[in-house]
Order: C-alpha cells, then sequence, then structure tokens
C-alpha cells in the first residue's frame, strides 16, 4: 500500500509541474535579448552613417571675438563660447572698420575683431584680422510659430499667439514689403490670411511695441 | 486506509498546484520586464516618424526636435556667395532660415533630409534655423558662416 501511495504522490506532482517546466524561460530571454542586440546595433549602424557622412573639416575659419592678448607673433581672442590662441604670419593682414589696411599696432587689447584662420600643421595661422562693431554681425530676425488671434480691419496689424507658449503675443505689423507666403512658396494676399490660422511670422527687431513682419508662412 | 490515501492525494494535490502557480507567476513577471527593457529602441523611431493621430496643439515637449547641418560646420570660410545647405531633421519639418539680409522657407522630405541654396552676405553671416515638426515641435540652430574672397 506504501509503494501505491509513493507512486500516487509522485506521479500527481509530476504531472502537474511538468508542462510549466517543459517552457523553457531562457530561450525567451535569450529572444528578447537578440532583438534588443538587434535593436542597438541599427541605433549604432544609423549614428556612425550620420558621423561618416560629415564634411571633411575645413582649415579656413572664421571667429568673431574680442581681443583678450596680443604680442608680436601671438593673439588670444575672446569668442561666444571659449578663448582661442592664434599665431600671427608675417604675411597676415590688418584691416579697419571701413577696410583699410592698419598695422599690428594699432589693434588694441579689448577691440572687437573678425580673425580669419588658417589651420596648417596642427597650427592656427591668424591669416586676416578685421576690426568690426559687433552690431554689424547680429541677426535681429525673429520667426514664431503662432496662431492669428485678431487682424486689423485694414490688414495691417495682426496679434499673434505663439503656439507653443500661450504667453507669448506678438503685434505683427504688416507693409507692403511683407511677403505672404504658402509653405510650399506660393504668394497669398493679406486677405488670405484668416483668424486662428496658424503661420510662421518671421519679423525684424521690436519697432514701437510691434515687429515688423518681413515674412508670413501658412501652415 | 483509503481515507488516508485521499488525505495524502488532497495534499499533493495541493502541493502540486501551488509549485506550479508560483513557478507561472515568476515566469509572467519575469516576461513583463523583459517587454519593458525591449520597448526603450523603438522609442526613438516614434520620434522620428511622429504618429498622424497625434493632437498638433499638444506638442510632445519630452522628445526634443533634433536638427543638424551636415553640408557645413560652424565659422567656416567660404569663397563662394551661393551654396547648398543641407542637413537632417524630423521629416516633413518645416525648416525657416534667416540671414541679415535673406529669408528662406523650405521642407524636409520624408526621411529628414533638407536641402536649399542660399546665398551668403558678403563678411561674417549668422544664420538662424529654425525647424517645425509636423507636430509643432521648434526648435532652432544658429550658425556663422562667413563669406570671403580673400586669399587667405
Amino acid at each position: 500500500m506504501k509503494k501505491f501511495f509513493l507512486i500516487f504522490l509522485t506521479t500527481t506532482y509530476f504531472c502537474l509541474a511538468a508542462p510549466l517546466q517543459a517552457q523553457s524561460p531562457t530561450q525567451v530571454l535569450g529572444e528578447s535579448i537578440g532583438d534588443l542586440r538587434e535593436n542597438l546595433q541599427q541605433k549604432v549602424r544609423e549614428k556612425l552613417a550620420e558621423i561618416t557622412d560629415t564634411t571633411p573639416l575645413n582649415p579656413k575659419k572664421a571667429y568673431p571675438g574680442t581681443i583678450v592678448e596680443l604680442n608680436e607673433d601671438k593673439i588670444k581672442i575672446r569668442t561666444q563660447t571659449q578663448e582661442m590662441e592664434f599665431t600671427l604670419a608675417s604675411d597676415t593682414a590688418y584691416l579697419n572698420q571701413k577696410q583699410r589696411t592698419i598695422k599690428r599696432e594699432d589693434l588694441k587689447k579689448d577691440q572687437n575683431v573678425l580673425l580669419l584662420s588658417l589651420n596648417q600643421d596642427t597650427i592656427n595661422y591668424a591669416k586676416r584680422i578685421l576690426l568690426v562693431e559687433p552690431k554689424d554681425l547680429e541677426n535681429n530676425k525673429k520667426t514664431t510659430l503662432g496662431t492669428i488671434a485678431d487682424i486689423s480691419t485694414a490688414g495691417s496689424v495682426i496679434t499673434l499667439v505663439s503656439v507653443n507658449n500661450q504667453n507669448e503675443k506678438l503685434q505683427i505689423k504688416l507693409d507692403s514689403k511683407t511677403e505672404i507666403r504658402t509653405k510650399d512658396n506660393k504668394v497669398l494676399k493679406v486677405s488670405d490670411l484668416k483668424k486662428d490660422q496658424k503661420i510662421i511670422c518671421i519679423s525684424g527687431p521690436l519697432d514701437k511695441q510691434s515687429y515688423p513682419a518681413l515674412r508670413l508662412i501658412t501652415l | 486506509m483509503i481515507k488516508t490515501l485521499l488525505v495524502t492525494a488532497f495534499f499533493a494535490l495541493i502541493l502540486g498546484l501551488g509549485l506550479s502557480g508560483t513557478v507561472y507567476y515568476l515566469k509572467q513577471n519575469q516576461k513583463s520586464r523583459q517587454s519593458l527593457s525591449t520597448v526603450v529602441p523603438t522609442l526613438n523611431p516614434q520620434a522620428e516618424n511622429p504618429s498622424p493621430t497625434n493632437t498638433p496643439d499638444q506638442p510632445n515637449s519630452t522628445l526634443p526636435l533634433s536638427l543638424t547641418i551636415t553640408s557645413h560646420q560652424n565659422y567656416d570660410l567660404i569663397s563662394t556667395a551661393k551654396i547648398t545647405l543641407t542637413g537632417t531633421t524630423t521629416p516633413k519639418s518645416i525648416l525657416v532660415l534667416t540671414t541679415a539680409s535673406q529669408n528662406y522657407n523650405f521642407s524636409a522630405d520624408d526621411t529628414g533630409k533638407f536641402s536649399q541654396a542660399i546665398t551668403l552676405d558678403s563678411g561674417f553671416n549668422t544664420l538662424r534655423l529654425k525647424a517645425i515638426s509636423p507636430d509643432y515641435q521648434e526648435t532652432e540652430l544658429t550658425y556663422y558662416l562667413t563669406f570671403s574672397t580673400a586669399k587667405i
């Protein structure tokens, strides 16, 4: 009887447990790791393609900056992000704001310059140094994606609410020079603009509480 | 004797069910963890190809819009005024480029690539390039290119 009991107990246990043991957890894990590896390899391939597609380094660069140090054979300028040192060559040209040739001695610390450089044999040469007015190098245009909240009856002023910043409300002033286009560059008229329409506005710097519209692009 | 046998069989059944249940629970738990970890690599393709069902007025701020210029490097000195600016961004984005004197608008293709012929002003140019994705995410890139014919 005891023998029968043991056989019964063993059979019952293995009958219930056996089907679950048949599923191999390592196989599922292996498949998932395989998928993950494949996805990662794909991403790495894409990134490598992006890197290898880049243009070869151009040895000629132009940096705007302020003179920090200047001596007979070196010039150090401070750009927006860093300080950079260049070697002055025997043929380095120095020019004032009117593009007239000046001497190296005419350059002083804290002057604003545009420095044209050439990288040769790992040395950065300053080949042309121009005195500049920083504001002449700026681009003060503003590009805004917004919804037309209001159009004046004359159609010369538009109130634009930024799509991604509801607190930003702009008065856009239109004039005869304002271009109105579709995103495919088809020319439109002011009368084609409607309230609640989404547009992209390229405007000049703020002038008397409104931005002069240079180009409006409908979406 | 039959009573003892039945009681033993009952306990054996309970024991078997308990063990089976435990193994099943552990296996399910493991599966769910695996499926969570395999979701991660598929997030980027979704970001690059925003679903058409996305509500345009609710931009997805968690996934930044990428914008790269591949034809030129920042601060490049160029000897021709007319150049072709190429790069990549989110597919079908609208791009707006401004220089001090010029304005351009163009679109990225289905793969996110864009190409636009532009004319540089003489001297230093501050290029402002803004990309707007189909779901109205925005990103802006400022690039500095100098056009000069001077011998360097």
